[in-house]
């Protein structure tokens, strides 16, 4: 279960995070949407402890992040996988090690169980063909695939997807929510996504977390948000601007 | 504007010694964690391979010519007055104790120093950096200490490189064209000659590669935005290095002659 409790961040005079405040039940898929730099990424390095806050809390399975010496963090971060939003494959490594690095890091496997764990993996995304690629080699759906495979390779509790779908063609967009769909309802994966997508929300949501201006604007379910009345709300959901900006497309 | 001129100099200092002090917390997180260090050991031998090994034939190939072009200047400046053995031991003398260090670091800043800040940098622009904290990875232990370890070791071998093939080039410059045979070349090698000089050579490389690999670390992992941030850290790297490597020069010089 993850806390955050009355989180503020600032960066140079900016007020990035000003009181935000949500939790996350165990194997729930959370949503978090909002304008581009609104914190989103902010809030999610937060969570992963890369950030620290300038006032509040995170807890994740009851362990308060700023309280944790350097390796009680790194024992919470071994608990989450993390997709990044440009699959931060390692430029060095093929596909294979770079899945490797991960299981041997953080399992206790011995090398013919990594290596089925890895085929295993690389099957669950549809990548099974691409194990001896390097990341130059591959597209950025293909790139994604493979982040989302390294970050369920060591069976994690939790996973955290940073714009998962962001500028993938509408049918990967597809595969990438399905997938995250599957692993959250059959692995019972408590997953957290960031995401500007709308149809991303709708497909995988349990629950939707709006920021604005620094807060949580709206927590509530899928119906809810779509059911909006709010301005605000609503005219992210259907992506329609509230200022008038002088011209319309006839 | 006449104030900002002013303040100019006064926020130049405190913008270098923020940078120097981050610096220094950068490195001494290195040593935070001994016992990590042996994860990181084969990684330090790859690294070797890729600063040391692979930089031979550049450090030959300059200190070649670095003893060839001292062993004709040299030549030049004796004229007719002062014996052509003379010319063995200021190859000797030039070579151990300021060329092949100095030339090989300030060779090896852009072939190493660039590298290292250019790859980090790019790391830390494409979140890779954030990916190997994210699967508990020390991102110092894992990107830096390797690094500066692997150029601590092998800068020291690449003078010794350097060393030998520079007498080389001086002495195969002064047997083709000049009027100097083998044997007056070697005993004008050996006249001058301190086996301290050699070690003095090796001493400054040690110093050389902490420098250059650790600023190009730095600059690397500390590089922010795209492209940009990555290209201005390469080339940061590549000027404070070449600055610090004739500082270093001098004050070592001092200290030790």
């Amino acid at each position: 279960m993850i806390n955050v409790s009355n989180i503020h961040k600032t960066f140079k005079d900016k007020d990035v995070l000003r009181g935000v405040d949500f939790s996350i039940q165990s194997g729930e898929c959370v949503v978090v949407i909002g304008k581009s730099g609104s914190g989103k990424s902010v809030l999610l390095k937060h969570l992963l402890g890369l950030i620290s806050p300038d006032k509040g809390s995170i807890e994740i399975d009851g362990l308060k992040l700023d309280e944790l010496t350097y390796r009680e963090l790194q024992r919470v971060r071994s608990k989450i996988g993390m997709v990044f939003q440009s699959g931060a494959l390692f430029d060095s490594m093929n596909v294979y090690e770079n899945l490797k690095i991960a299981i041997d890091r953080l399992t206790n496997l011995k090398q013919n169980q990594i290596d089925d764990r890895i085929e295993q993996c690389l099957d669950e995304v549809g990548m099974k063909e691409t194990k001896l690629f390097m990341p130059s080699e591959l597209s950025g759906g293909m790139k994604k695939r493979v982040g989302i495979a390294r970050a369920i390779s060591f069976k994690p509790d939790y996973l955290f997807y940073d714009e998962p779908t962001t500028g993938l063609d509408p049918i990967m967009s597809d595969t990438i929510n399905k997938l995250i769909y599957k692993f959250n309802k059959k692995n019972k994966i408590t997953t957290l996504v960031i995401t500007h997508s709308m149809k991303t929300v709708f497909e995988i949501a349990d629950r939707v977390l709006m920021l604005y201006d620094g807060k949580i604007y709206f927590n509530g379910s899928v119906n809810d948000i779509k059911n909006s009345k709010d301005i605000i709300i609503s005219s992210f959901v259907n992506g329609k601007e509230i200022l008038d900006l002088g011209y319309e497309k006839q | 504007m006449l104030i900002q001129i002013l303040l100019y100099p006064f926020n130049f200092l405190n913008k270098v010694f923020t940078i120097f002090g981050e610096y220094v917390l950068l490195m001494t997180k290195m040593f935070h964690s001994p016992r990590e260090w042996k994860d990181y050991i084969s990684l330090t031998f790859d690294q070797m391979m890729v600063i040391g090994t692979k930089s031979i034939p550049i450090v030959i190939i300059t200190s070649i010519f670095s003893g060839m072009v001292t062993s004709v200047q040299s030549a030049y400046q004796f004229e007719s007055w002062t014996p052509t053995w003379f010319v063995g031991s200021i190859v000797g003398e030039s070579i151990l104790l300021e060329l092949a260090p100095v030339i090989s670091a300030l060779v090896l800043t852009g072939r190493v120093g660039a590298t290292i800040a250019a790859e980090i940098g790019t790391m830390r622009v494409t979140e890779q950096i954030d990916a190997i904290e994210s699967l508990s990875f020390n991102p110092v232990l894992y990107l830096i200490f390797p690094r500066v370890v692997a150029g601590m070791c092998m800068f020291p071998i690449l003078v010794v490189i350097a060393s030998f093939f520079g007498i080389f080039g001086g002495w195969f410059a002064a047997i083709m064209t000049l009027d100097v045979t083998t044997y007056d070349f070697f005993k004008g090698f050996k006249t001058w000659f301190h086996p301290f000089d050699a070690f003095f050579g090796i001493i400054k490389s040690f110093f050389f590669g902490f420098t250059i690999t650790s600023i190009a670390c730095f600059q690397g992992y500390n590089a922010k935005g795209g492209a940009q941030g990555v290209g201005e850290a390469a080339t940061v790297t590549v000027v404070t290095s070449c600055v610090m490597i004739v500082v270093l020069d001098y004050i070592i010089s001092e200290i030790l002659i």
